[in-house]
């Protein structure tokens, strides 16, 4: 990896930024000429300026982020236990780990339908739609991370008198850190999708992913280009806030696993 | 009660498919008063590390016992500690949480704990570095931590294992006469795995000399130098005598291909 000064890297980050926007501005004005098709990214901004002087962002997003917030710490707790099991235990591992294989490739947002019969169109279904699609990865990141822990280190461990459970909770858990946050973020991307599921099925009457199919339907090209926008910043927020707190609490690894 | 380490018949072999169990260690038995530095040395996969892995409970014995001041080690034991190869400290504790392990899986009190570590910090040379992290040490220095957090459960044998070889030369000298200090200062029964000749003569009170696999004591070897030694003490004559003495046999072990049995060269020790 690079090991350039932070200035230089935000100042690609900027430049990135920057071309990006030139260019789509350049396709929506010289190459689709139809702003039904592609809005340009100034009408973007001025559909995004209106719901947010409206208040009607706020609310929209202040409903969803608490879904994705709910979900996510339900799915991140799930998944750190089940993943502490798995790892710790061969033998649960053999009874669960096809299980959670099926669970994590199988297109659990097909679910969303029989969890609203299951549920109710409350906080509940869409929570646990959420949790349903993080709660894998961080399992998956979480057995990995307790499985790779080093051997000498469990051989220290153990010379010292430690038993199982301090083996798990004073070398396995932590060595798996940086794995379980990693797992977070693939996480994290997949809950982001399950907030447009969850909303798109689940019978919301407020939230970013109803605008944006609302949106959709009357053809505003620009306030569906909105709330895409608001969640993919939501998700790069929070997956660099997970990557932050694995450089502070993982220090030691140089380089990002995933 | 004096607390002497014996070694009585040690076997260790293990099983492999498609042909008999492979022997590693083959009726090894020494013994190592209380307080008494011993090395062992012998060809690399003769077995060395396996002598402490068996004595730190992490290998199972085929045959024989070990036993300190007359009690059996069976398992993981409170009365030995291991100083591992390089980089097996816990890269997210720093200095004074690794040194604190063993004490905190032995359920030591806080404060009690907290005394014993400072302690050792400094007796090891690493005060002002309590809350350094391993990432940001030196290869010596982290094994000035190694160390201490074996010395923090207060064994009756330190058992150690190569802890220097993975350092630079003028590095490893300096340690070496640092372990001298601490050891001097401490007295523990101490077991040092080295395969460098010049390294256990340095320190040592004896050397074992190991034979080839299956591993077994050839030679065992006084060094009567008076301590504290000193960089010094390494050009002596009667020093290069005893190291080339020793390197002689280890040579004429490493050629004696298969006939067991065959005697070693004489050693005047």
């Amino acid at each position: 990896m690079n090991r350039r000064s932070l200035p230089v890297r935000w100042g690609r980050f900027l430049a990135s930024g920057v071309v990006g926007i030139a260019v789509w501005h350049f396709m929506a004005v010289s190459v689709v000429r139809n702003p039904l098709f592609l809005p340009t990214p100034v009408a973007v901004l001025v559909s995004a300026i209106e719901t947010i002087r409206s208040g009607e962002l706020f609310s929209d997003f202040k409903i969803s982020l608490t879904y994705f917030a709910v979900g996510s710490a339900l799915g991140f707790a799930g998944g750190v236990v089940l993943g502490v099991l798995l790892g710790a235990s061969q033998k649960i591992a053999d009874y669960i780990d096809p299980w959670v294989s099926a669970a994590y490739t199988a297109p659990l947002v097909a679910l969303t339908p029989l969890l609203i019969i299951w549920f109710g169109i409350g906080l509940w279904s869409k929570t646990i739609i959420i949790a349903l699609l993080v709660v894998f990865p961080v399992t998956i990141g979480t057995v990995a991370g307790i499985r790779s822990t080093d051997r000498s280190l469990l051989e220290v461990a153990t010379s010292m008198g430690a038993g199982r459970l301090d083996v798990l909770r004073k070398v396995m858990v932590p060595w798996a850190l940086s794995f379980i946050l990693s797992g977070a973020r693939i996480g994290v991307g997949r809950g982001v999708i399950g907030i447009f599921v969850a909303e798109l099925f689940g019978g919301a009457s407020k939230g970013v992913g109803l605008m944006i199919t609302n949106a959709a339907s009357v053809f505003n090209t620009p306030l569906l280009f909105v709330g895409i926008i608001v969640l993919a910043v939501m998700g790069v927020a929070v997956t660099g806030g997970l990557r932050y707190l694995e450089r502070r609490m993982a220090p030691w690894r140089t380089q990002s696993i995933v | 009660m004096s607390m002497d380490l014996r070694v009585d018949g040690l076997g260790v072999a293990f099983p492999r498919t498609g042909a008999g169990p492979l022997t590693v260690l083959d009726r090894v038995s020494f013994e190592v008063q209380q307080g008494q530095f011993v090395a062992l040395v012998g060809p690399s996969g003769c077995g060395k590390t396996t002598v402490l892995r068996c004595m730190s409970g992490l290998q199972a014995l085929s045959a024989g016992r070990i036993a300190i001041g007359g009690r059996p080690i069976a398992g993981v034991d409170r009365r030995v500690a291991m100083v591992f190869q390089s980089d097996s400290l816990f890269p997210w504790r720093t200095v004074t949480g690794n040194v604190a392990f063993g004490l905190e899986v032995r359920r030591y009190a806080a404060a009690r704990a907290a005394a014993i570590v400072q302690d050792l910090v400094e007796l090891v040379g690493l005060a002002g570095f309590e809350r350094a992290y391993p990432h940001q040490l030196s290869g010596g220095m982290r094994q000035r931590v190694n160390l201490a957090r074996a010395l923090a459960v207060d064994p009756e044998v330190l058992l150690m294992d190569e802890p220097f070889s993975s350092l630079d030369m003028l590095t490893r000298e300096s340690m070496q006469l640092e372990l001298q200090r601490i050891w001097l200062q401490r007295k523990k029964t101490v077991l040092f795995v080295t395969h460098q000749i010049e390294e256990a003569v340095f320190l040592a009170d004896r050397v074992l000399l190991m034979s080839r696999r299956p591993g077994t004591v050839r030679a065992d070897v006084a060094v009567p130098f008076a301590r504290p030694r000193s960089t010094r003490d390494r050009h002596t004559p009667e020093f290069h005598a005893l190291v080339d003495g020793l390197a002689e046999s280890l040579g004429a072990e490493l050629a004696d291909q298969g006939s067991a049995g065959k005697p070693v060269p004489a050693l005047n020790a």
